[in-house]
């Protein structure tokens, strides 16, 4: 008979990936065989982390033995699997002995110090001043560049940096060891400059995509002979806080020098925001390739906004959050948009209106996701002006009623977007406060009510997600929500509370959890990463 | 090509069987295969692939014959098993394991995916005696060693996240 022991090495990998890792370990522990098909697989990705007491003093002639409350993989133990390793993560200080590894098969490195939690804070060794603290995390840069040299197969590269930032040692490290890498991820740089700004810039210049959040990341001496030829996709951020001294002119100088950008996801400070020179920019096609871009904070008045905009190249992706956003700005987006826009995101601008929300749904036949403000149904009339983008997969919007006949008219035009994955009518992404300015509170909220159309839903047979978060929902009754589990057959996750009412809302839940599907009633953190 | 046309295979000891084009299909061996050589009229002979396996395999894709999400099915791997998958999978472990080895051979993803799920169903949330018992695996780790992946890997061990 053919026992598990007979499958073939990938086979049993294979099954071994609908297995969690404990699930795995105790099946390793049941014989050699296995032990040694999953054994590659267990040490294929390694995160480790260390309390700050495993760091070995010893080197700055101090030791702390406060007993680890977490064990950690040895450094023997992570030598002796070295050869498994593809993706790594260091959070926190190690000892030199972990930095001196081969990993020949190393895609992935994660290099993170997290300054709140390794700063020495322990009461009775008040011995750990900050002098010593920033020696320590210098002496970690310093021996994470000689881990980089050890690894030329490193491919993606995330760093966090910290006080004192990396010398341009580390820099170095990256730009003369590493072999066409792909992916630069680093956060926390801090007014680097001279030669460590240098080395920084050569190292860049090695990637293809970098995201970047810099705090106060002074990019006046950029190297003007670099052209950035393999750079292809960039996010830069900077916090809201540090935005003093965070200098978009010269961003945007080394934005130009990268011909061949087909991605540009930047946040920056708006008043310092050079508009007329990126106007000039996309004006003069600077980004022949640039499919995907996104700006944030770009509050000028509409007049000013349309002029910035008013060279963009036929984009796939845009998104921009502004608060002068106005009809002038619209007209530009339905004239250089319209016929490419695959996912537009225009979440937060207040003064989106819903005639062009829906103008956008009537015109983009390409649209596959469509973030907007605010829909009034009264305004949907897809008898005349039927919705174009049948391929459209992610939809969030707030659709406001006022009558059971605009309701109806709202889930009728939503069974015609048969592909719809993802349909989110919350509101818990705006300032609500402010949405009341445009409509009036009541009408937020599509009901979630057969009486009120929702059976027309039944075609959405891809729909995976439903989000009600925020909205009112008071008039669903347990029938609606058993429609719901019942004829949405790729339905996953509802979000949004049905009741106000606690045990009412359980119960509705237990419908939906009865049925399998997954049900968030606060909803789960949309924060972006990355 | 017609979409009604159908196809010969023969199985390991020669048993022939005829199915639809379409069924065909659904194993990307033998897709690939008519498009590249076309349809010569002779039977396909799949010598890894006894007759009740084949039987079984052809049984699954008659099912989702008309599945518009064939291909892209079983791809979350936390998603529940349909009812009607289920109940198919209900075979001794001997047939589950040869299953797997000719959705591999026949290339079909959706089969792979459900067997693979349905074995690593059954391991889950055992100990590993538990599953030395399932599967009726034999122990051969000298103590020795049984203590150290046990020291490696044990119970308790949070040094791998």
């Amino acid at each position: 008979m053919t026992g598990i022991t007979t499958l073939p090495q990938e086979i049993i990998s294979l099954v071994a990936d609908y297995l969690d890792r404990r699930d795995r370990l105790r099946l390793a522990r049941t014989c050699r065989m296995l032990y040694h098909s999953l054994i590659a697989q267990l040490w294929k990705k390694v995160y480790i982390q260390s309390n700050f007491p495993h760091f070995d003093f010893s080197l700055h002639g101090k030791r702390v033995d406060i007993p680890p409350d977490r064990p950690i993989i040895t450094n023997t133990r992570l030598e002796e699997h070295a050869p498994f390793v593809q993706h790594l993560s260091f959070h926190g200080p190690f000892h030199p002995k972990y930095y001196a590894i081969v990993f020949p098969q190393l895609h992935t490195l994660g290099l993170y110090l997290d300054t709140s939690f390794h700063t020495p804070c322990d009461d009775t060794q008040a011995t750990f001043n900050h002098a010593l603290d920033m020696s320590m995390r210098a002496e970690q840069h310093r021996r994470r560049a000689e881990l980089i040299r050890l690894n030329p197969t490193i491919k993606e590269i995330r760093i966090q940096t910290c006080e004192p930032q990396p010398t341009a040692d580390f820099w170095d490290a990256i730009s003369t060891t590493l072999n066409h890498p792909t992916r630069l991820y680093v956060a926390g740089l801090n007014r680097i400059e001279g030669e460590t700004l240098n080395s920084f810039w050569k190292a860049c210049n090695l990637f293809e995509e970098i995201y970047c959040w810099a705090n106060n990341m002074d990019f006046t001496s950029l190297l003007s002979q670099l052209s950035f030829p393999r750079l292809r996709r960039i996010s830069l951020q900077s916090p809201a806080k540090f935005q003093m001294g965070f200098c978009t002119e010269e961003q945007l100088a080394w934005f130009q020098q990268c011909p061949y950008l087909t991605k540009l996801h930047w946040t920056f400070d708006s008043y310092r925001f050079p508009s007329n020179k990126f106007a000039e920019a996309l004006e003069q096609g600077t980004w022949q390739r640039l499919e995907d871009l996104s700006l944030d904070n770009l509050n000028q008045r509409d007049d000013a906004l349309a002029a910035t905009l008013a060279h963009l190249p036929a984009l796939c992706c845009f998104r921009l959050r502004s608060s002068g956003f106005g009809h002038l700005t619209f007209a530009i987006l339905r004239a250089r948009l319209f016929d490419t826009i695959k996912v537009l995101d225009l979440t937060g601008i207040l003064s989106f209106t819903s005639r062009m929300a829906l103008e956008v749904l009537q015109e983009c036949v390409h649209l596959e996701d469509f973030n907007g403000v605010i829909i009034n149904a009264q305004e949907i009339d897809i008898e005349q002006r039927p919705w174009v983008c049948l391929g459209l997969k992610r939809l969030a919007t707030i659709i406001a009623v006022d009558t059971e006949a605009s309701s109806r008219k709202a889930f009728e035009a939503l069974s015609k977007l048969s592909k719809l994955e993802s349909l989110d009518l919350g509101t818990d992404v705006l300032d609500v406060w402010k949405l009341s300015d445009i409509v009036p509170e009541s009408t937020y909220h599509l009901p979630w009510n057969l009486e009120h159309g929702l059976g027309r839903l039944s075609t959405l047979t891809k729909l995976r997600t439903v989000s009600l978060l925020g909205t009112i929902q008071e008039l669903v009754t347990d029938e609606d929500v058993e429609w719901t589990a019942e004829n949405l057959p790729a339905l996953e996750e509802v979000e949004g509370r049905f009741s106000l009412d606690t045990d009412r809302q359980e119960k509705l839940a237990g419908i939906l959890g009865r049925r399998g599907v997954l049900y968030f009633d606060i909803g789960r953190h949309r924060t972006e990463i990355y | 090509m017609s979409a009604h046309s159908q196809i010969l295979l023969t199985s390991s000891e020669g048993t022939e069987f005829i199915i639809d084009r379409d069924i065909a299909d659904k194993s990307m061996l033998l897709k690939c295969m008519l498009e590249d050589i076309g349809e010569i009229g002779q039977a396909v002979p799949l010598p890894n692939v006894s007759g009740p396996i084949l039987t079984k395999v052809i049984e699954y894709c008659t099912h989702h014959r008309d599945d518009p999400n064939f291909l892209s099915a079983n791809d979350d791997v936390a998603a529940e098993i349909d009812e009607w998958d289920l109940e198919y999978c209900k075979v001794d472990q001997g047939t589950l394991y040869e299953l797997i080895l000719a959705a591999n051979y026949l290339d079909i993803k959706p089969l792979m995916d459900l067997t693979c799920k349905t074995v690593a169903n059954m391991i889950k949330a055992k100990s590993p005696e538990e599953i030395r018992k399932t599967f009726n695996i034999t122990n051969d780790f000298t103590p020795e060693e049984e203590d150290q992946v046990r020291r490696e890997n044990g119970k308790g061990s949070r040094r791998l996240s």
